[in-house]
């Protein structure tokens, strides 16, 4: 058995192995999703690339589908380039790279979600916390609009609720679970706190909590149908305990009530500090590398999201964002990396996707792959690579290259090396 | 639940209990538990009085006047892979793993021949079903595992 590190969620596991031999693939330790992603990855016959004429894919060899996607970047006056949350930090260099080449518009799929949480005040606050800080510390652990059990399987027992810490002596038995969601789940199964709240009530439950923790207002009846006695021993726990993480989800961010959440959010862990508690909160991410396509992007160009070298260096303006600019139909060729847009994106700018010249560099998997003018297929990092991506909490992991020669395929990296290469030398 | 002919007698059970009919089980006052007890529709473990410091001379004493009701034959674990996620939460949480590959208490995932669940190709498996701790001769009426899979895949009976 071999050590790995898992793609397949950003909890990103590295404490997990497998043997693959002559055909059949075992684990331990990897959760069902885990197991599924890198089954899927090795068995995977080889993909060829494909080029789309008058209205046909036809297969093509990989010089050629990596020319006449150069082709297309460099005949666009505006092109977008998109994805990223499934590639590693490594890659989206390079992505930039080709974008400042071709002078594109640059965004990545973290827009969509965990950023707004990102670059709202809440962050702004010193409210970073690792996962393995949540293990030694968190006496009180409330996921709030999200769901590990379904998205990010092993958060509970690896990280956040059941393994015993520096100051967990006694694992769960040591701390309380709060579930709060619009729906039951089957996290709630655990839970000491179940909420189960209506569709936005979220800030407005955290604003009677705040009120009664710091004094400014206290909870005499129920606020949104939740008993009042419930609330109130809720608050009582956070007086108490002396860290408290929040592991908020899409259910908080990703409602028409984002920013007003948000700001409740932040006003409750100011309100848990001020009894002296330590607060801290942290998104639950689905795709795997979310974080690190924000930060990546960040750090190297100053901006988290929507990134325009129209002018030949990064600039950021105000308002523009890849939504408005595709729905205003300002793109006219696209290049999308690892993310299967046409499956994914919302309906009415996945149209918009379809209906421009589109390049796809990602697994053979999904509905991009077939709709794309030019497509070349990039094998999967957790087989192949040792780049780098972020867990959810920031932290950087590498990978592992798992089975080198893999089946044939290249890296995502190593295709956006050639197809730079492509773009940079002009014909 | 578990039954066999062994003959139990409630008031030597009732003699053994805190006596103090604090409500905090299910039967409610001690005399309905005792009597539960000797049907083994109730097991020690369910007094939450008797798992506090003073009672540990009776709890051992209850624990082996109702321990031959329970059998390895009569007391069973199932585990329904196709609910698994493969989480590792009955892992971590099993009181026999932590202490058989203590990395696990850490939330590792167990990679030893020596624990009672190992998740294998994605899914948790019974590797070592003897070891649990309601089988002899330990005869716990434990069911942490059950209690923190999300999923319901594990059913005990
Ligand atoms: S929890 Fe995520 S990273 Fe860990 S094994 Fe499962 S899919 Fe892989
Ligand atoms: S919990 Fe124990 S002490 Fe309390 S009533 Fe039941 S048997 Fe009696
Ligand atoms: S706790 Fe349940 S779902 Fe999780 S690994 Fe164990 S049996 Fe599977
Ligand atoms: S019942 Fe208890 S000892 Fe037995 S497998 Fe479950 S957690 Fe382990």
């Amino acid at each position: 058995m071999k050590d790995l590190v898992c793609d397949g969620c950003s909890l990103l596991c590295d404490d997990v192995k497998a043997e693959y031999k002559e055909g059949e693939l075992k684990s331990l330790g990897l959760c069902r999703l885990g197991h599924e992603c890198l089954e899927v990855a090795l068995k995977r016959n080889e993909s060829k690339s494909s080029i789309r004429k008058s209205g046909k894919s036809v297969s093509a060899s990989l010089d050629e589908a990596v020319a006449a996607a150069a082709k297309i970047l460099r005949e666009a006056k505006r092109p977008l380039v998109y994805g990223w949350t499934r590639s590693t930090n490594d890659a989206i260099k390079v992505g930039l790279d080709i974008a400042a080449s071709c002078k594109a518009f640059f965004d990545t799929q973290a827009s969509l979600g965990a950023l707004r949480a990102f670059s709202s005040e809440l962050h702004d606050m010193n409210i970073d916390y690792t996962l393995d800080d949540a293990r030694n510390n968190a006496e009180v652990v409330i996921y709030w609009g999200s769901n590990p059990t379904e998205s990010s399987h092993r958060h509970v027992s690896r990280f956040s609720v059941l393994p015993k810490g520096e100051r967990i002596p006694e694992g769960v038995e040591s701390r309380a679970v709060v579930v709060v969601d619009v729906r039951e789940t089957e996290t709630m199964k655990i839970a000491n706190h179940r909420l189960v709240i209506p569709f936005g009530s979220d800030a407005d439950i955290m604003r009677a909590i705040s009120g009664e923790l710091t004094g400014t207002s206290s909870i005499v009846e129920e606020v949104a149908g939740i008993p009042a006695v419930e609330l109130i021993s809720l608050t009582n726990k956070l007086k108490n305990s002396d860290s408290t993480v929040f592991f908020y989800g899409s259910g908080l961010f990703a409602s028409g009530y984002a920013s007003e959440n948000l700001m409740a959010l932040k006003e409750l862990i100011e309100s848990i500090r001020k009894n002296g508690r330590a607060a801290h909160a942290m998104p639950v991410a689905s795709d795997t590398n979310t974080i690190g396509a924000m930060q990546t992007l960040n750090g190297s160009t100053g901006f988290p999201s929507a990134v325009d070298y129209s002018t030949g260096s990064a600039s950021n303006s105000e308002g523009q964002n890849m939504h408005s600019l595709l729905l205003g139909e300002r793109f006219d060729a696209a290049l999308v990396v690892g993310s299967d847009i046409v499956a994914t994106l919302p309906g009415e700018l996945g149209a918009c996707m379809s209906s421009l010249p589109l390049i796809y560099i990602g697994p053979p998997d999904g509905l991009t792959p077939s709709r794309a003018t030019v497509f070349i297929p990039a094998g999967s990092n957790m087989v192949l690579t040792e780049e780098t991506m972020l867990r959810v909490d920031q932290e950087p992991i590498q990978l592992i290259p798992f089975h080198k020669d893999g089946n044939g395929q290249l890296s995502e990296t190593e295709v956006l090396r050639r197809l730079l290469h492509a773009v940079r030398v002009r014909d | 639940m578990v039954k066999k002919n062994v003959k139990l007698n409630p008031m030597e059970l009732y003699n053994l209990l805190p006596k103090t009919n604090c409500r905090l089980c299910e039967p409610k006052t001690c005399m309905a538990f005792a009597t539960k007890l000797a049907l083994g529709d109730v097991q020690p473990d369910d007094c939450p009085p008797l798992l506090e410091s003073g009672f540990e001379e009776n709890l051992a004493k209850l624990r082996e006047l109702v321990a031959p009701m329970l059998t390895a034959e009569e007391t069973g674990i199932k585990l329904d892979e196709e609910k698994c996620t493969g989480c590792g939460n009955c892992v971590v949480v099993c009181p026999v793993d932590v202490a058989a590959e203590p990395p696990t208490s850490l939330g590792k995932a167990a990679m030893t021949e020596e624990t009672v669940f190992r998740v294998e190709n994605g899914i948790s498996k019974i590797i070592n079903l003897q070891k649990c701790r309601r089988f002899p001769p330990d005869r716990l009426n434990c069911r942490v595992c059950e209690q923190y899979c999300c999923t319901d895949a594990i059913e005990i009976w």
